[in-house]
């Protein structure tokens, strides 16, 4: 059963590319829209990692991405990373000297400063978050720039989903060295959940000292620790961008902005695409089928399954392991579903009642079932269609999440002073800790909406699960 | 980690090394140039890359900064500590640099000291990592702190007038030119009056230290303050209270509001002087803070404009004793809720004076002063956390 596990696995990648559009990362509930229409909508791209073997495809893709406008590709792995520094250690410089370099070798358009600071007014917040308007390719992969201007906006994004950072790139001058903000800058990248980062010292051709170079260093690789980063790991790269970007001295210029991007590739890992991620189907609806038993319908949100294999039931009581002895879609018998699928699921030996809306279909022991969960929360402004009033612990919404809704209480966690008097107030981003009235199965990076009175109020995302 | 190599050599090379390259603004912190006019710096011993990290985990300034500091003071950590904090030359150019950027960051930080004087200010900066960082955060507190304490040099010693606003806006400038104030901590140890720091430093020297430790511009935008008057009338007693929403602690945040009740008994045979000195006077006291604070709590949470209704058009929710008693735990509306609750204790409580100020509000330089019943500028929106 494993090997057709893995046989399917590589057919599925192979098919690849149109698929994992379907299953690029799902929004929340049913009413993020107020939501969307003042962010950027994150880009859907996924490009699976196996169909970087076809070296067709890569040729094509360079000739493409290279024109303006040109047709989006997905024949490589997708990545969006992210700058995050100081306003004067040049962040757009190194930005623009990225493109610049990488535009010659011919992967993505040059940008210059006027294209990446957009006009002022544009700047204004809460529209800038430009997710995708700077990409550039390497080799291997196909980059998605991201840049906001603050902890907040990023909070944000990341809960929304609008723009997920999957790595960053954190740029220090030589001149100042780390800035007290440089840990805000840290702490902002542990939050979104970004595990690894690259280090571009910039400017040096302004430090004169090869000592004050390596004390730069230092004091990084220990903050980098102290964060929870691996600070002995982390590439640091010492560079000046403004060099890259006026074309001269190519040692400290653009030869170390190609070390700065093989850095990015080989030390950031490209986060698991949906296909690859344990199966979980969102059960919507139950029917007893006379002379063949149980079928349960939904949507496969991520992974793979093939008839025959294990599953188990989750969420609402106790789970229940059965085998998935039947696969449909369009009343047609199936081998395999696979994320996107909108499959019936036959089950053995399970009574109609043993299923219900709202429970998931997964691999077995991938997911729990939980009643307790500490979660980011995002709460919309009166002007998202929120709340205009603040609310306080022990607040009590309804939690929506895939298919299913259920009444939540929220409290602040231990060790925040004075919870009692607390507010959260509309536009806040929050850690709370969730207490379900009965249990859902949920998992960190689970996302879900939070609705009051037939009001989407606020947005969330699991962080940690409990019991 | 330290060098044989004399500075002089290391002077030279590094300006043949680097000088082509050099744009005009890397010149200012350029030991090459230092080199040529201090001659001190000539023979004292290049400061070691652990002194230069040991200074920085104190004083968190630029590395050329720190290297300067310790230069000029002969290696000695005590000694380039004193020249950071009493030179501030390196951090008004760097203020000059960046006076132009905008302020559109920031903090509201609160200060309320013995429950008689109250201070807010409104710090801006450019980014909101900054405005989270405990370098800037700090200055904040002593700025509000300081407002507190001093209050506004003219307000009238007899206590506001009736009608008058009790809340008076404090002119940055002035405020800027005051001594910060180091205060003790709050608590019944503490020593009654706070003393200066024994070096005075102004509040724009403060502000100054903290621009060259975050390199990013930093303005004092508005300020504002009240302090019961001393000695108190027998017949009413102003009650200052302050919340903040958004910050790491309640006195700080992105949102801050500042109330002022006035109190006074409703029978004349018993005014406020004889409840607050008889028996159960200190409890009353106390109920009266936590009551002060329960109304800053209201109008921070709820986008509070003016304290009751008067000539503008606004909603139910901007208008205090409109909105629905939600910090009071009652479904009741905030003026009837006040009213009772000065009625169970013999009082009449009035809100008097109330500010809500927001980072995100738009700042168009001319404050609008609050009179009771007028309107407080306005924060239609919030953004951020």
């Amino acid at each position: 059963m494993i090997r057709t596990r893995i046989q399917t696995g590589l057919q599925a990648a192979v098919r690849g590319a149109e698929v994992s559009r379907v299953s690029a990362r799902p929004l929340a509930g049913p009413s993020t829209m107020p939501l969307l229409r003042t962010l950027t909508t994150k880009p859907l791209a996924r490009a699976p990692r196996a169909a970087m073997l076809s070296p067709r495809m890569i040729q094509a893709t360079r000739t493409y991405a290279a024109e303006a406008g040109g047709k989006f590709s997905r024949s490589k792995p997708h990545f969006n990373i992210g700058t995050i520094g100081h306003v004067d250690h040049g962040k757009t410089t190194l930005t623009a000297a990225i493109t610049k370099h990488l535009a010659e070798q011919g992967g993505g358009k040059f940008m210059d400063y006027s294209q990446i600071d957009k006009a002022p007014e544009e700047k204004a917040r809460g529209i800038t978050i430009s997710t995708a308007h700077v990409e550039y390719e390497t080799p291997t992969r196909h980059y998605a720039h991201i840049d906001c201007p603050g902890h907040a906006d990023y909070i944000k994004n990341m809960i929304t989903g609008a723009a997920q950072l999957d790595g960053a790139i954190i740029v220090v001058s030589a001149t100042d060295g780390q800035m007290p903000q440089t840990r805000e800058h840290l702490l902002l990248a542990r939050q979104v959940g970004i595990k690894k980062l690259v280090v571009f010292i910039n400017k040096v051709d302004q430090v004169d000292d090869p000592e004050m170079l390596e004390l730069v260093e230092m004091e990084m690789r220990e903050l980098l620790g102290q964060y929870g980063f691996d600070g002995e790991g982390t590439p640091i790269v010492m560079g000046t961008a403004l060099a890259a970007l006026e074309g001269r001295d190519p040692e400290r210029g653009a030869n170390k902005i190609q070390e700065l991007m093989d850095a990015a590739d080989t030390w950031l890992d490209v986060p698991a695409r949906d296909l690859d991620k344990p199966f979980l189907m969102y059960v919507e609806d139950v029917f007893s089928i006379s002379g063949r038993g149980t079928v349960c319908t939904g949507k496969v949100e991520r992974g793979t399954i093939t008839k025959g294999a294990e599953v188990e039931i989750v969420g609402m009581g106790a789970s229940i392991k059965t085998t998935l002895t039947g696969i449909e879609m369009f009343h047609k018998e199936l081998e395999r579903g696979e994320a996107g699928d909108n499959m019936g699921a036959l089950l053995r030996g399970i009574k109609r009642e043993q299923v219900r809306r709202g429970q998931v279909l997964v691999a077995p022991g991938s997911i729990k079932s939980v009643k307790k969960f500490k979660a980011q929360i995002y709460v919309l402004t009166k002007e998202e269609g929120g709340r205009y009033t603040p609310f306080m612990s022990n607040y009590r919404p309804q939690l929506f999440i895939r298919t299913t809704d259920v009444t939540v209480s929220l409290t602040f966690p231990d060790g925040t002073e004075n919870p009692h008097e607390k507010l959260v107030m509309p536009g806040d981003n929050i850690e709370m800790i969730g207490d379900l009235v009965h249990d859902i199965a949920l998992e960190a990076g689970s996302r879900f909406t939070l609705r009051e009175g037939g009001k989407t109020i606020g947005t969330g995302i699991v962080s940690e699960v409990y019991e | 980690m330290s060098t044989a190599m004399t500075p002089l050599a290391r002077g030279l090379r590094c300006m043949v090394a680097s000088s082509p390259f050099l744009p005009s603004a890397g010149l200012i912190s350029s030991p090459t140039v230092r080199a040529f006019s201090s001659s001190p710096f000539l023979s004292a011993d290049k400061p070691s890359v652990s002194q230069i990290a040991a200074l920085r985990k104190q004083r968190p300034v630029p590395l050329t900064l720190a290297r300067e500091a310790l230069s000029s003071s002969g290696n000695d950590l005590s000694r380039a500590i004193a020249y950071l904090d009493n030179n501030s030359a390196h951090s008004s150019k760097k203020a000059e640099k960046v006076s132009g950027r905008a302020t559109d960051e920031g903090v509201i930080a609160t200060s309320l000291l013995r429950g008689k004087r109250v201070g807010m200010v409104h710090l801006g900066c450019e980014t909101d990592f900054v405005a989270r960082n405990e370098v800037f955060l700090k200055t904040a507190r002593a700025i509000a702190g300081t407002a507190a304490f001093l209050d506004v040099p003219d307000a009238d010693p007899e206590g506001p007038k009736p009608g008058q606003d009790p809340i008076l806006d404090f002119p940055t400038s002035a405020l800027l030119s005051a001594p910060l104030i180091a205060l003790p901590p709050e608590g019944p140890d503490a020593p009654s009056t706070p003393i200066p720091t024994t070096d005075v430093t102004t509040v724009q020297q403060t502000l100054l230290a903290s621009l060259g430790q975050t390199g990013e511009n930093l303005k004092l935008l508005r300020a504002i303050s009240f302090a019961a008057p001393f000695p108190s009338s027998p017949l009413i007693r102003y009650v200052p209270g302050a919340y903040a929403h958004g910050g790491p602690t309640p006195a700080e945040g992105k949102v801050g509001g500042l109330v002022v009740l006035s109190v006074e008994s409703a029978e004349a045979e018993t005014p406020m002087a004889t409840r607050i000195h008889g028996p159960g006077g200190d409890e009353l006291e106390k109920d009266l803070l936590a009551l002060a604070r329960t109304v800053a709590r209201q109008v921070v949470g709820f986008p509070t404009q003016a304290i009751r209704k008067g000539d503008r058009p606004l909603a139910d929710e901007e208008v205090l004793e409109e909105q629905p008693g939600m910090m009071f735990a009652s479904e009741n509306k905030v003026g009837e809720v006040l009213a009772e609750w000065a009625k169970e204790r013999g009082l009449k409580v009035n809100v008097v004076g109330m500010r809500r100020w927001a980072v995100a509000d738009a700042l168009d330089g001319a404050e609008s002063a609050v009179g009771p019943g007028g309107a407080a500028e306005g924060a239609a929106t919030e953004d951020g956390a």
